[in-house]
């Protein structure tokens, strides 16, 4: 059995990444004239992807670490130091991997009915190919498989965001920017490390810096603050978090729950695979209570990110920028939990990543079969969806509990966990704005759910259907999901447990039912129990009171006045207008004073202006440029000497 | 000073005010005969750099000596065929020039080298 | 006879056949420049690989070096010459939908002629005499179609050509006068010169190449050209006339300046010189084709950025980085053709210049548009394409605590180098992928045409960008096989002792041939 190991390994990592490129190309230059085929294919090459996860979940064992060789050596690289791609199995790059798989196949069923005539978007050969970029990411062994996958990830994302669409172009250059300064930075701390340790295995340049402490504490910092800038802007973390409202909302509306749900965690497997363990063995420096200080500092950053997202998430109407903002919130909580470098908060942050992962995937799936059906993003626009697309309804629910952390549903158990590695660190300052953004992504996830399901329903939306089966499996399937992992938290705990062992880390106690924390523990399936009974016995109550009315949005009056003699109108009359209105007003400086997105603009504006300039010159008379020549050589003679 | 110095003065001479035509002249003819200068003190230094004292030409004839001693025959092959090269690329530049004016019908620099114009913005070569 | 000549002035037979020709029956100067072509480029695939990948020096008219003109055919020369006839070759497939003129191949062909005799050539003068044909031939070429970029063009080419290449004639004469020979291997191997001397000369010498590799700030001419003259002769310019420039740089500058003992005393400087310069490039063109509207002129800029990149490894020095910016170089000279020839498609069927619009043009013609995509792509260092592997090199190398030729700037100078770079490729990135979108957009009135209309793109244009792009493909992904010639390459042209021993003696020993 442990001589198949490697070959099943072997082939398993390398057809979960070679695979997905093989079809999608095939599918981007054959399949050129059957667009519903090529959502077909994708399917398929997903499943395929989920298959090589089970065997390769069968026959590992996790922690390991086996490093394999990727089959197709490259002919020798010399200038590299090279000669073949490798790939390695680990628990962490496993976890990831199989998440995003799950999420992505569960999408993939959603985009098959999705992509009809009318809102067909011709991206499946793009995202095909991006998933094998995805597997590449988390199985790469050496830098050059990491960069390979990192890049042609970067490049099929921003083709895949605009679409073929302007607006949308936009939005997705905006993020593309972001992501190649992430790529400029994160190349200077990878040839560092490289040319430090002398090779290009990711595992050696780690090695050499954690070597580094004690002596040379300024380049190892520098370095890391490379890598972690490129993940950072990946994952949109304070400074870089206003891009996810643009892209997450203009992408293909199947893509966004992949966006939300799978791709802005690259950073996270990047910071937990790479900046972390740095940062473990044998540091030398400032620390506060046993966190290394810059870890620490990214952990504010973490919890800044979340406050913004959620202050900015209450201000959306636009019902996928809300959704794009709790996303960038909960990555802050995330990234707070996982600076603690403790097995509790790398813990809780993977846990938090699978269960926002399935959430957000089920937040953006239902709002997209919103949209598919009535073709409005505003929400003041809609209301009362859950009469005609009950489905859809349930799923949002579910999802939204989920991530406002309320139990039984999954995000409670992962939240609890943020805030008990928090506690274990004792960051009790970190921890109040953490609490704040975690509570207050209520407001905006009910507002969510208020103003485009509940509520009344307009009557140009009297006649629509529920979305179309597949698309109502796949939510299906998702509402399942996070049903699931709240319930049995240790489903996800257990696989995260056992690669602790791998990283040098105590387990954390918990079994299939329950979380031992630091200042107590949860039994999340009595919660959920307890939960589902006082549902039961509320709706027992609901179905036998008495018999409601039906009352026309309209049918009401205040202070002896009807509502059409003030002007109102069906949708003005909507509450979802200006929801939050006295809020706004009120956090609207904070916001202005924070903003990195005008900073952002105006650094693209000045270099805008640099280029214009530049490009004069090219135009002036060759007298100038001469006389330039001269004086520079002039120049250089007289310095010379 | 020497007569080959002399010589080397007189060509840098040229030189320079063959460059400092080419910086200052708008009319392209002038340029044109600028550069021509140009060539004319490039092509004098190399001849200049090529003499040896007391050398006479190096052509072999019947009166010519046993071992006589020439001045440097290379640099003077080297003039020819930059005098040709001179020759070819003044009678190009001319030709561009007549076409420039034929389109811009001016021949000033300015028109061209400050800024675009207008038609020039617009103009599409496939 | 030594056949190996042929693999130079092959080129210039159908030069002066393609106006006669002409006469006798029109269309057969076409035929006979791409025949010609493709002969030069199987010919040279021959003799290199039959020579066992070794050096020759051909030895004109049997006077033996330094006293008479060789041709040294390296692997530098060998590998870039089959390139340059290939990449020729390609272009006038692509010409064929345009009926030329005859003037126009004889021109073509002199112009491939003294592109391949400036890669190859061992003696200064006889290059400075290939570099002003070679100027002589594009002003016709660029001036011949358009009368207003043009001759703009042209003429923003021809004054300074005609100030940096008399400068390079005085430095001649001048290094003739203190030296005696103007054998480039003779000269390597001669005593030292004056400090300041030789910083003069080496700047004197040097003004060309950085005139002819499109560098600040000597490239006011590239914008113009590249937009006025017919996009044929533009990506000619760029493929070849950027692999002649920066060969014979390469040679003029590592094999003579920096690896001997003649120039000592100023390699330092010279090398910061060729830093700086090349660095300024490199920014000042990204910066200028942010904003830039016109679409050929774009690709001027990017062009200008991307010679800055190779000069800039060529001032660094050391065999590894130079294997990366010739694997730059490559990548460039196939890339950049690539993407004019989609260019001038695209302006053909929109009669447009303004890459703004053409929006939606993709859309009808798709083939182009993933063909321009994907050279973009491979330019910004993207892996699955061969610009990758050459960015990932020198990344390395830069890195690596390699210092710089340059005694001064030996630690500053590669870290200044790397992050000049990492900065391109984040404005790169920026205008290309959004130029590369345009084309797919939804154009602003809904008039995408149904499949009955759509203008067939013909064979002859579609063909060498596809092949282009195939070959891009192919060195992304098995980069291994021509990663063994380039650092071989490399290796000729900072190898100043055997460079000198193969001219000088071994070769003309034996008569020219090994």
């Amino acid at each position: 059995m442990m001589k198949l190991c490697p070959g099943i390994l072997n082939t398993g990592m390398f057809g979960a990444v070679v695979f997905p490129y093989a079809v999608g190309i095939f599918s981007l230059i054959i399949l050129k004239r059957w667009k519903r085929l090529q959502w077909a294919f994708f399917f398929l090459s997903t499943l395929f992807q989920l298959f090589a996860a089970y065997s390769l979940f069968r026959s590992g064992n996790f922690g390991s670490g086996i490093s394999q060789k990727f089959p197709f050596a490259l002919s020798p690289i010399p200038g590299l130091g090279q000669s073949a791609l490798f790939f390695q199995f680990t628990g962490l790059g496993f976890i990831f991997f199989a998440g995003s798989t799950i999420v992505t196949l569960i999408i993939s069923i959603f985009s098959l009915a999705f992509n009809d005539r009318d809102h067909a978007t011709g991206v499946a050969p793009l995202w095909t190919i991006l998933m094998g970029a995805n597997a590449g990411i988390f199985f790469a062994g050496d830098w050059l498989s990491f960069l390979i996958s990192w890049e042609v990830m970067g490049w099929t994302s921003f083709l895949i965001i605009a679409h073929g669409r302007e607006d949308s172009r936009k939005a997705a250059l905006y993020y593309y920017i972001l992501s190649l300064i992430g790529s400029s930075a994160m190349l200077a701390g990878i040839f560092i490390g490289v040319s430090g340790s002398g090779s290009m295995a990711i595992a050696d340049s780690v090695r050499y810096f954690s070597g580094l402490w004690g002596t040379r504490n300024s380049l190892v910092v520098l370095s890391t603050l490379f890598f972690t800038v490129a993940f950072f802007a990946k994952s949109a973390v304070f400074p870089f978090y206003m891009w996810p409202s643009l892209a997450h909302a203009e992408a293909p509306d199947d893509f966004s729950s992949f966006l939300s749900g799978v791709m802005i965690k690259y950073g996270v497997f990047g910071l937990i695979a790479v900046v972390l363990p740095i940062y473990r063995a044998g540091y030398v420096g400032p620390a506060v209570h046993g966190v290394p200080l810059y870890l620490a500092v990214l952990g504010w950053f973490g919890v800044i990110t979340a406050v913004l997202g959620t202050l900015y998430a209450i201000k959306q109407d636009d019902m996928k920028k809300l959704m794009a903002y709790s996303t960038v919130s909960n990555i802050g909580l995330i990234i707070a939990a996982l600076s603690m470098n403790s097995s509790l908060g790398i813990a809780a942050a993977l846990f938090h990543t699978f269960n926002h992962m399935v959430f957000k995937g089920g937040i953006f799936l239902s709002l997209a079969s919103v949209k598919y059906r009535t073709g409005e993003r505003e929400m003041h626009k809609l209301g009362g969806m859950a009469y005609r697309m009950p489905l859809s309804f349930f799923t949002f629910l579910i999802c939204i509990i989920a991530a406002a952390g309320i139990p039984p549903m999954s995000g409670f158990a992962s939240k609890w966990m943020i805030y008990q590695a928090l506690f274990e660190k004792k960051m009790l300052i970190m921890a109040i704005p953490a609490f704040f953004a975690s509570t207050g992504s209520f407001l905006y996830l009910y507002r969510g759910l208020h103003t485009i399901y509940l509520g009344q329903l307009s009557n140009r939306f009297a006649k629509i259907k529920e979305a179309p089966a597949p698309m109502a499996f796949a939510m299906l399937i998702m509402m399942f999901t996070v049903m699931l992992g709240g319930f049995f938290p240790g489903l996800v705990l257990s696989p995260v447990n056992s690669i602790f062992t791998g990283m040098g880390f105590a387990h954390i106690s918990q079994d299939l039912f329950s979380i031992q924390g630091v200042t107590t523990s949860i039994r999340l399936t009595s919660i959920g129990t307890i939960f589902m009974g006082s549902f039961f016995i509320v709706g027992f109550l609901y179905l036998i009171g008495k018999k409601r009315e039906h009352v026309e949005q309209l049918d009401t009056y205040t202070s002896g006045e009807m509502p059409e003699e003030w002007g109102l109108t069906e949708e003005k009359y909507h509450y979802g207008m200006h929801f939050y209105e006295p809020l706004e007003v009120t956090i609207e400086p904070f916001l202005k004073g924070t903003s990195m997105d005008s900073l952002f603009r105006r650094i693209g504006y000045e270099t805008g202006k640099l280029s214009g300039t530049v490009k004069r010159w090219f135009n002036t008379p060759q007298l100038g440029t001469l006389v330039l020549l001269i004086v520079v050589v002039l120049l250089v003679v007289v310095l010379g000497r | 000073m020497s007569i080959q110095q002399l010589f080397l003065y007189n060509a840098s001479a040229i030189l320079l005010i063959g460059v400092f035509g080419i910086l200052t002249r708008r009319n392209i003819i002038k340029i044109l005969l600028s550069i021509n200068i140009l060539q004319t003190g490039a092509n004098l230094l190399l001849v200049a750099l090529g003499w040896r004292p007391s050398g006479i030409a190096p052509i072999i004839t019947e009166n010519t000596g046993h071992a006589p001693l020439f001045v440097d025959p290379l640099p003077q092959a080297m003039v020819l065929t930059a005098i040709v090269i001179a020759f070819g690329t003044t009678a190009l530049g001319l030709v561009i020039a007549i076409k420039y004016y034929m389109s811009h019908r001016s021949l000033e620099t300015s028109s061209f080298m400050y800024g675009k114009t207008k038609s020039d913005d617009e103009e599409v070569v496939q | 006879m030594n056949y190996i000549i042929l693999f130079l002035i092959l080129p210039l037979f159908s030069a002066f056949l393609a106006p006669v020709c002409s006469i006798v029956r029109g269309r057969f100067g076409k035929y006979l420049n791409i025949v010609v072509y493709a002969a030069g480029a199987a010919g040279g695939i021959y003799f290199f690989t039959v020579s066992g990948f070794n050096a020759y020096s051909v030895i004109i008219g049997g006077w033996k070096p330094p006293y008479g003109i060789n041709l040294y055919l390296g692997p530098a020369a060998f590998g870039f010459g089959i390139l340059i006839y290939f990449i020729a070759f390609l272009i006038h497939i692509y010409d064929l939908q345009n009926n030329r003129p005859a003037y126009y191949h004889m021109l073509f062909a002199l112009f491939v002629f003294a592109s391949l005799g400036m890669t190859m050539t061992g003696d200064l003068f006889n290059l400075f005499i290939f570099i002003e044909i070679g100027t002589i031939a594009l002003l016709g070429l660029s001036a011949s179609v358009s009368p207003g970029s043009g001759t703009r063009g042209a003429l923003k080419y021809f004054v300074p050509a005609a100030l940096v290449s008399m400068i390079m004639l005085a430095g001649i004469a001048l290094l003739y006068s203190s030296l005696g020979t103007l054998n480039i291997a003779h000269i390597a191997r001669s005593s030292e010169l004056n400090g300041s001397l030789a910083f003069l000369l080496g700047i004197g010498m040097l003004g060309i190449f950085f005139f002819e590799a499109e560098l600040f700030p000597f490239n006011t001419w590239v914008p113009d050209l590249y937009k006025g003259a017919p996009s044929s002769i533009a990506a000619g310019v760029a493929g070849i006339g950027g692999i002649a420039g920066v060969v014979s740089f390469g040679r003029v500058f590592l094999t003579m300046m920096a690896g001997s003992d003649t120039f000592r005393f100023a390699r330092s400087r010279l090398t910061a010189v060729v830093f700086i310069i090349a660095a300024a490039s490199i920014v000042i063109g990204e910066l200028a084709a942010l904003k830039e509207e016109d679409f050929k002129k774009v690709l001027a800029f990017s062009s200008v950025s991307h010679m800055g990149i190779v000069v800039l490894t060529f001032s660094i020095g050391g065999s590894v980085a130079l294997t990366a910016g010739l694997f730059i170089l490559l990548n460039h000279s196939v890339v950049k053709p690539l993407m004019l020839m989609t260019a001038g498609f695209y302006i053909k069927t929109s009669g447009k210049a303004r890459w703004r619009e053409m929006r939606g043009i993709a859309r009808r013609y798709p083939l182009t548009g993933a063909l321009f995509v994907v050279g973009a792509l491979s330019l910004m260092g993207m892996p699955l394409f061969a610009g990758f592997w050459g960015k990932m090199i020198l990344l390395k190398s830069l890195f690596s605590g390699q210092g710089s030729l340059s005694a001064a700037g030996q630690q500053t100078f590669p870290l200044i180098g790397a992050a000049v770079i990492l900065f391109s490729v984040i404005l790169e990135g920026t205008y290309f992928m959004r130029i590369g979108h345009v084309f797919f957009e939804a154009p602003p009135s809904e008039d995408i045409p149904g499949r009955s209309r759509r203008l067939k793109i013909s064979l002859s244009t579609a063909a060498p960008a596809l092949i282009l792009a195939l070959v891009v493909v192919f060195f992304g992904l098995r980069p291994g096989l021509i990663e063994g010639y380039l650092s071989r390459a490399a290796a000729d042209l900072i190898n100043t002792a055997d460079y000198i021993n193969n001219v000088l003696v071994t070769l003309s020993a034996a008569g020219g041939a090994l």
